[in-house]
């Protein structure tokens, strides 16, 4: 069973979004606060999503911390509802391999991470 | 790539169901207990988090009839966090215009009715933000001629 990582300080939305990927056949950790991650004990993971806007927190400065700490590569996607080109842009800055728009709903970012990761 | 599509709540797996109602019920409450005190920054600060986490709910799961609106009020809250001052009326007017938008929206996409159309009130928080830029720039145009006179006056001494 392919693993997925979902950080965001929505507790909805991390909800929403581990319920459908679970339903999909994912197996889902989601952390609504980036501190209680530990970067060592995510190599085994398949993708890991990181929302942008967090009360205390970018998911850029997450994505550049992961980038650096991982001992192994790991995909790393932005998941946001900001503008598709202002997304785009932090994510090729911050070093993220891609992003999710939240606006384009959970049936395509199914569609999306199957793509990536595999069924 | 923001799409105009369409859930209705019929459509709508009932854990995710439950779980966006149960979010809009602690959104709406936040906003009322805001708008009894909307001079607490600390509060607007909390509506803002919880709009936004709104937003993002209803965008996953396609309800346009109520991300549009809440998205609106979004737009307002940055506006009004971002002027970093005690809320004016108009601000305050604008939020209670916002808030009942929002139940309305939710009210009807739930009872799968009519939907009021968000745009007259985007159009309002466009228009009450573009008011606010004038403001500024009338304002760094005012203080640059202060300083302007003031350096001129300083080099005549």
């Amino acid at each position: 069973m392919k693993k997925i990582v979902i950080i965001d300080d929505s507790p909805s939305v991390l909800q929403l979004t581990k319920t459908r990927l679970e339903s999909a056949g994912y197996l889902v950790t989601a952390f609504n606060d980036p501190r209680h991650f530990e970067p060592a004990k995510l190599d085994t993971q398949d993708l890991i999503m990181v929302d942008v806007n967090m009360p205390e927190f970018y998911g850029d400065d997450i994505v550049s911390y992961l980038r650096e700490e991982l001992p192994v590569p790991v995909p790393i996607y932005l998941f946001s509802n900001i503008s598709e080109s202002e997304l785009e842009k932090r994510a090729k800055d911050c070093g993220a391999d891609g992003y999710f728009c939240k606006t384009l709903g959970l049936e395509t970012l199914i569609e999306s991470v199957r793509l990536i990761v595999g069924a | 790539m923001c799409e105009n599509r369409h859930s209705s709540v019929a459509a709508l797996d009932p854990q995710m169901r439950d779980i966006f109602f149960s979010e809009v019920a602690h959104v709406l409450l936040s906003i009322e207990t805001m708008l009894q005190q909307p001079t607490c920054d600390w509060q607007l600060r909390s509506v803002f988090r919880v709009t936004h986490n709104m937003t993002g709910a209803a965008q996953l799961l396609d309800v346009s009839e109520v991300w549009l609106p809440t998205h609106a009020l979004e737009t307002l809250l940055v506006a009004m966090l971002a002027s970093d001052r005690q809320p004016t009326q108009k601000e305050q007017v604008l939020l209670q215009q916002g808030y009942d938008l929002v139940r309305c929206s939710f009210d009807a996409w739930r009872a799968n009715e009519l939907v009021p159309p968000p745009q007259s009130y985007k159009d309002r928080v466009e228009k009450y933000i573009d008011s606010l830029k004038s403001m500024d720039t009338a304002k760094q145009a005012h203080c640059d001629t202060e300083m302007n006179q003031s350096g001129q006056q300083e080099e005549s001494q």
